[in-house]
């Protein structure tokens, strides 16, 4: 890997998922968003030669995939306005970042949540079902199922992700 | 404080909501992205013939009293003890009888990750790009490449680390402790109970009754708990790092705890001001 591509992996590296979760919010869509941050990184390599001219390269990226959501959005409904975009969407661009940030953190917490556990998790918080309708499908009972949830969001609320960077630095 | 907790249970609830397993991966994304930059590294082939190479040794050693369910994701089931089982990133693995081990299609594609049931002994193959993450139904290991068994159910998990370091982290208290060659774990979920032994030294944690017991252990395994356990930044010179210490608290203050601390080895352990 030459300089260049060094420096474009690293920043790929370093926001990819957070950028993938700031585009979720405008697209509403997991596949959508991520087509959206590629495409903004296909752009960026483009643009590769003039990449030591831009000023802050992550702030590039925010707004660049914040632009191409809403373009694809407006190229999808040419009669749309922007009044259709969620309003925690337009947030000012620090704020924005500092939850696409968060957000990749908990992502990635839940990625490493016991397998049951996240699956109970899922259950409730994506799908909607009941602790009841839960417990009746794992053949659990209700105060396991509601222990499992109650520990997941414990564990997404304070588990210190820096351990495992402090125990393998 | 509390707009911060809704912001997060927000964030949380959003997140949740849109999770799908596998998705926001970032060496996924890297290897679609690379694959659309015209010219990008030369890497591709290398990759693929190893991949070609773990799927091909995998089928050799599929068989020998392993079932290998056909759906995703990949389940092994042990019908016999000592049964030996390669995974794709050549780590292996010996399940004893009733064993349970899975692990999604994308392993050892951004991470190595199984989840498993029962008596099953690793040797890990190293690799620090990809973490190995193992997780029962009460705990998570994480090891970048060494040999440990463990034993789990519902209800508790044992580990034993033969060689090399690996995190072990409960459910509750979430306490990540670091193990290396020589120590055993055994935590049982029902009474938040961490037993940690090693050659000359143990240590107790009870997240029910708050209690800590400490018996030969290094300080800086016991400010590691401690840290975590009080979820508070504590500051160790590197000069005391690996004093013996010994000692039980049960429901006392931080600030008293290393008070005595500092006070019975004379060490300079301070707490930081900002919360971890």
């Amino acid at each position: 890997m030459n300089v260049l591509e060094k420096k474009f992996s690293g920043y790929f590296h370093d926001h990819y998922r957070q950028l993938c979760l700031h585009a979720l919010h405008f697209m509403g869509n997991a596949d959508e968003a991520e087509d959206v941050v590629q495409e903004t990184f296909v752009n960026l390599w483009d643009k590769r030669e003039q990449m030591e001219t831009i000023k802050s390269v992550k702030s590039y990226l925010y707004t660049a995939v914040r632009n191409n959501c809403l373009t694809r959005i407006r190229d999808a409904e040419p009669t749309s306005s922007l009044e259709m975009i969620p309003p925690d969407a337009l947030l000012p661009e620090e704020d924005q970042i500092k939850r696409a940030e968060m957000e990749a953190r908990i992502w990635k917490m839940i990625d490493e949540l016991p397998e049951r556990r996240r699956k109970i998790f899922l259950m409730a918080k994506r799908d909607g079902m009941s602790y009841k309708e839960i417990a009746a499908e794992t053949g659990l009972s209700v105060k396991t199922v509601e222990n499992h949830i109650f520990r997941a969001m414990q564990s997404l609320r304070s588990k210190d992700i820096n351990a495992y960077f402090f125990f393998f630095a | 404080m509390e707009k911060n907790r809704n912001e997060m249970d927000k964030s949380i609830r959003f997140v949740a909501q849109h999770y799908q397993e596998g998705a926001f991966n970032t060496t996924q994304g890297w290897k679609r992205l690379t694959s659309s930059l015209p010219g990008f590294g030369k890497r591709g082939h290398l990759s693929l013939l190893t991949r070609v190479a773990a799927a091909a040794l995998l089928l050799l050693i599929i068989g020998v009293g392993v079932l290998k369910m056909v759906n995703q994701p990949e389940q092994l089931y042990a019908e016999t003890d000592n049964t030996p089982f390669t995974l794709p990133d050549q780590t292996t693995i010996v399940m004893k009888q009733g064993a349970k081990l899975q692990y999604y299609k994308h392993f050892n594609k951004t991470e190595r990750r199984i989840s498993m049931y029962g008596d099953i002994a690793f040797a890990v193959t190293r690799d620090e790009i990809k973490p190995f993450i193992v997780s029962t139904p009460t705990a998570l290991i994480e090891v970048l490449g060494t040999e440990f068994t463990v034993i789990a159910n519902d209800d508790e998990t044992r580990l034993s680390v033969a060689s090399g370091k690996v995190l072990f982290t409960p459910n509750d208290p979430v306490a990540p402790l670091p193990c290396t060659a020589g120590m055993k774990v055994h935590y049982i979920a029902e009474t938040a109970t961490i037993n940690v032994t090693a050659p000359g030294r143990k240590m107790e944690i009870n997240g029910k009754t708050r209690s800590l017991t400490f018996d030969n252990m290094e300080l800086k395994e016991v400010v590691s708990v401690l840290s975590h356990f009080y979820k508070i930044a504590i500051e160790l010179p590197e000069n005391e790092a690996e004093l013996p210490f010994s000692s039980s608290f049960t429901q006392e203050s931080i600030i008293e705890i290393i008070n005595i601390i500092n006070l019975t080895l004379d060490t300079h352990i301070t707490i930081k001001e900002a919360p971890l």
